[in-house]
């Protein structure tokens, strides 16, 4: 892990000395970090299966444009500090009232809920634009200063990881989180350990509200405009489900390398091979095939893997979970010696 | 004042009643016993007691407190801990890990300042886990605080369950049936380990099926039939009584 965070703090001075252009990528592949430790306390430590967790990333996302930008319609216009613990606590109060009435529910209706309300909000906040701007978009949303650039946003939000990090690392080690891990091995013996499922679940559903809530802030300052697209809707919320699952339900570095190889793959990888194929390929296979014009109008189309960014997508994760169902790191027990 | 009273108790299920008017009444001290044949509706009357069900009709009462509305979670705070008859251990955690899950009710620093790992915190947290160590020992378990609860054989488990349970420090300790499974040897260890829990205080009530642990271990056995309590006393009493011997043989022929 120490290697993994010299990795971090380095890769800037990295894509600076090849004069890459990464950066902005890496940005958005530690808000996934972010969102794939906060998904973890809830599906990993809990067992909670939660399929809208990416609507919890939205609302952080728009209280801070609600809040900051000047297109909002609440022209309030606050600064970014003021914002920013307002936009956390707000969604964490979302987070804990939705969770209020799915106390009672279990397994699947806790996916089902919580499913319900990521497919909610998307066309909600849609139908009623006007309100919302979600289409519409606000712009100039508050940054921590400004003239901020890529590498300060990239240290920042490397720290935002390093806090969620260290949430979920004392969560782990707390009387909460073997309350969590009680309940998912044993619900009823760990109730009879005196544990109330209602309110530990309650905590672990705000928290990770929380932590949706300031990783939707951030990236909504860092992209600096916001409209309600990919991330924010069920895609999204599958999407950190995956990095969880691969990296290995439960386990905090599991998370971390789970989020890194998908966002990686997903913002990286994939689209550099769009290029590839797009820059090189294309044009020499042209050339080859100039002879037979048929056959080139038959290829060509599917030339264009931007189109099948879904599927390499899926095809990597149905190939890893073949060669490690358990995850790439799975979790391994608190060690109390 | 009686550390437990049913007064009435009744239970149903749809057309069954599992539990029918039993009253009862705990002193402190002491070990007591339910026994009674196959489906008399002993582990009902302890889910009762436990909170797992509520009485469809009567009334319970703890340390003179009705329990009527508590939550499972809420009646262990109070002081009543129990073990299950199919062992229920937290499998994949140390055996310790279950002992501090266990004591869940004992710790008093707030979520947050155990995130923050305040001096406070550590300190209650390192108190746990000498406190967990010691109900280890005190169940003979030494040694094997750091194995995993489900790698440890049959018999062990089951003391694991009965030290997790004296792990919420309570009053009354629910045993359902702990020498299920148990080889002589194993049965004669809970028998004094049972007595020992009894000299720390603590009020003991067993279901079992092993007679020869009731008989020398109880100071009252209440007899269930059919959810009918159809005798109670001491353990000689108990098993002189006609209507025990009919429960458990059958009736003598005309």
């Amino acid at each position: 892990m120490r290697g993994l965070l010299l990795f971090g703090l380095l890769l800037p001075l990295l894509n600076a000395a090849v004069q890459g252009s990464i950066l902005p990528a890496c940005c958005q592949v530690l808000i996934y970090l972010m969102l794939a430790q906060g998904l973890n306390l809830v599906v990993g430590y809990a067992g909670l299966l939660h399929l809208g967790y990416a609507a919890f990333f939205a609302v952080g996302a728009f209280s801070m444009a609600y809040l900051t930008s000047p297109q909002s319609p609440f022209h309030l216009q606050w600064s970014f500090y003021l914002a920013l613990p307002v936009s956390v606590a707000f969604t964490l109060l979302v987070g804990a009232l939705l969770a209020w009435p799915t106390l009672r529910l279990r397994g699947d209706y806790l996916a089902i809920v919580t499913m319900g309300f990521g497919l909610m909000l998307d066309p909600l906040m849609r139908n009623y634009d006007d309100a919302t701007k979600a289409i519409t978009g606000m712009a100039a949303i508050a940054t921590p200063f400004a003239g901020i650039n890529a590498m300060i946003w990239y240290y920042l939000l490397l720290a935002g990881v390093l806090v969620c990090v260290g949430l979920a690392y004392r969560v782990r080690h707390s009387s909460l989180g073997r309350a969590l891990r009680a309940l998912r091995e044993d619900s009823v013996a760990a109730e009879a350990c005196g544990i109330s499922l209602a309110r530990t679940k309650l905590q672990v559903l705000t928290l990770g509200a929380a932590v949706a809530g300031l990783a939707g802030a951030l990236y909504a300052s860092y992209i600096g405009t916001l409209n309600l697209a990919f991330p924010f809707d069920f895609n999204g919320s599958i999407m950190v489900l995956a990095m969880v699952i691969l990296g290995g339900v439960g386990s905090i570095r599991g998370a971390l390398v789970g989020g890194l190889a998908l966002g990686v793959l997903n913002l990286i990888c994939i689209p550099k091979l769009i290029d590839v194929v797009q820059v090189h390929v294309q044009p020499g296979l042209a050339r080859a095939l100039s002879d037979s014009p048929a056959l080139w109008a038959k290829i060509e189309p599917w030339l264009d893997l931007s189109k099948a960014q879904f599927l390499m997508f899926g095809l990597t994760l149905v190939i890893m979970m073949l060669l490690r169902p358990e995850g790439i790191i799975p979790e391994q027990p608190v060690s109390y010696e | 004042m009686s550390l437990l009273e049913a007064r009435k108790v009744t239970r149903r299920f749809g057309g069954l009643t599992a539990v029918s008017a039993v009253d009862f009444r705990l002193e402190p001290g002491i070990v007591a016993s339910v026994i009674g044949p196959n489906g008399a509706g002993k582990t009902t009357f302890f889910n009762l007691l436990a909170g797992v069900y509520e009485p469809s009709e009567g009334s319970l009462l703890f340390q003179g407190q009705p329990l009527a509305g508590l939550t499972t979670h809420q009646i262990v705070r109070r002081g009543l801990a129990r073990t299950f008859q199919n062992i229920r251990l937290f499998g994949p955690m140390s055996v310790l890990e279950n002992l501090l899950i266990g004591m869940h009710t004992q710790m008093k620093t707030s979520v947050i300042s155990q995130w923050l790992n305040t001096p406070a915190g550590r300190a209650e947290e390192k108190a746990a886990r000498v406190k967990c160590l010691e109900t280890l020992d005190f169940v003979g378990l030494q040694g094997e605080a750091h194995k995993a609860a489900n790698s440890l054989p049959y018999g062990h488990q089951r003391l694991v369950e009965i030290a997790r349970a004296l792990a919420s420090d309570p009053k009354l300790l629910l045993l359902d049936e702990p020498a299920a499974g148990m080889n002589p040897s194993e049965t004669h260890e809970l028998t004094e380990l049972i007595g020992r829990i009894r000299d720390k205080g603590i009020t003991v009530l067993l279901i079992e099926h092993d007679i020869k642990l009731v008989m020398e271990i109880s100071q009252q056995v209440m007899v269930l039939d059919h959810g009918h309590k159809i005798s109670e006393g001491t353990p000689e009493h108990v098993s002189k009584d006609p209507k025990v011997i009919e429960a458990y043989l059958g009736a003598p022929e005309e």
